[in-house]
């Protein structure tokens, strides 16, 4: 194994997660998640040398997730909203454990809001500072602490609105 | 009812995770990457071959009328035309340099690059015809010349027919497309405005 795949393996361990969290965030859609994940550490790879020397890799990485999400809707007609049907939280009861089954509406919650907020909870609630998130998403800090505050009460009703039924 | 702060301690406690290792995107990367040069190498191929075989006819064969020499040199330019377009296709395909821009400007590089792509599918496809249509229209005065009535009235025929069905399937496909397109760029522009 030569040295740019150790890189590239520490990389990927490293943020793995937190992207695969980024992509089902936003697509609502585990194996569309997997599918942009894996897109996403190959244009990683492809442009690893021209990052070498850069100190916040991760936002590096988290800006070409973000943006191969945001292209997603390119490929073919795609609806990434769900919406929470009473279908769903029934099978969901069914399926899954009560955590389990928090976290699965949890995502069907964020697939509720609009692609950047989809975008930018998730790296709320992967508690990245907000300089890091403000320089990923190109929004200004000010602007981007309003939204912010905006996006958590949406989420919060959303999700308190659904766990009523 | 759930607080903003509870939420996050539903999202931490989440265990699932990524069923990927890095072996595995290894591997992928590999296999497409193979398989595209693979295809960008067929495309090449048959376009050169194409290119080897006109420049061939036109040295080994010795025609009586300059309009079939104009008609090869047509030929010839059509299909390193194509070639070079795929070319370079390839390789913006290929290079990533635009996902490390900031959302709205990667949302108007892909709002220009859908456009690009559709006048290349539509505008440019019309005007490569064109271009095939008079290459074998100044052959057929050749043809005419050379050959029985029936031979070149055939000939004539079978290259309107093929030209019908592909402008049908042209006019099908552009009109799709524009369709998808609108779609897309009203889509795109929205999601701009989201990052202003």
């Amino acid at each position: 194994m030569n040295k740019k795949e150790v890189l590239f393996g520490e990389i990927f361990k490293g943020n793995s997660k937190k992207i695969y969290h980024l992509c089902y965030g936003y697509t609502g859609d585990e194996a569309a998640a997997h599918d942009l994940m894996q897109e996403t550490f190959m244009k990683v790879w492809q442009n690893l040398d021209s990052f070498r020397n850069q100190a916040m890799i991760s936002t590096w990485i988290y800006r070409i997730a973000v943006n191969t999400c945001l292209s997603w809707l390119r490929v073919e007609k795609r609806q990434p909203r769900d919406p929470l049907t009473d279908h769903i939280i029934e099978n969901s009861r069914e399926e899954l454990s009560e955590k389990n089954e928090q976290i699965e509406k949890l995502y069907k919650c964020i697939a509720q809001l609009e692609e950047n907020e989809r975008l930018i909870i998730t790296m709320v609630l992967d508690e990245l500072p907000y300089p890091e998130i403000a320089e990923i998403s190109g929004v200004s800090e000010g602007n981007l602490r309003v939204k912010i505050h905006r996006i958590k009460h949406k989420l919060t009703d959303i999700y308190n609105r659904y766990e009523r039924f | 009812m759930k607080d903003f702060e509870e939420l996050k301690d539903l999202w931490s406690g989440q265990t699932n995770g990524p069923k990927l290792v890095y072996e595995d995107v290894l591997r992928d990367l590999r296999k497409s990457k193979s398989s595209i040069a693979r295809r960008m190498l067929t495309e090449a191929g048959a376009m050169l071959a194409g290119i080897l075989m006109f420049s061939w006819i036109w040295i080994n064969s010795s025609f009586m009328m300059w309009t079939t020499h104009l008609s090869i040199a047509i030929l010839i330019g059509c299909c390193l035309y194509y070639l070079i377009v795929q070319l370079s296709g390839y390789r913006q395909f290929s290079s990533g340099k635009h996902l490390l821009q900031k959302p709205d400007v990667y949302i108007s590089y892909l709002q220009s690059y859908q456009q690009q792509r559709y006048t290349f599918n539509t505008r440019n496809y019309r005007i490569y015809s064109i271009f095939i249509g008079i290459a074998l229209a100044l052959f057929a005065i050749e043809l005419y010349h050379i050959s029985s009535l029936w031979q070149s009235a055939l000939g004539v025929t079978f290259s309107i027919a093929w030209f019908i069905m592909c402008w049908k399937w042209m006019a099908t496909y552009r009109r799709r497309e524009q369709e998808r397109l609108k779609e897309m760029i009203a889509k795109l522009e929205d999601i701009r405005k989201q990052f202003d």
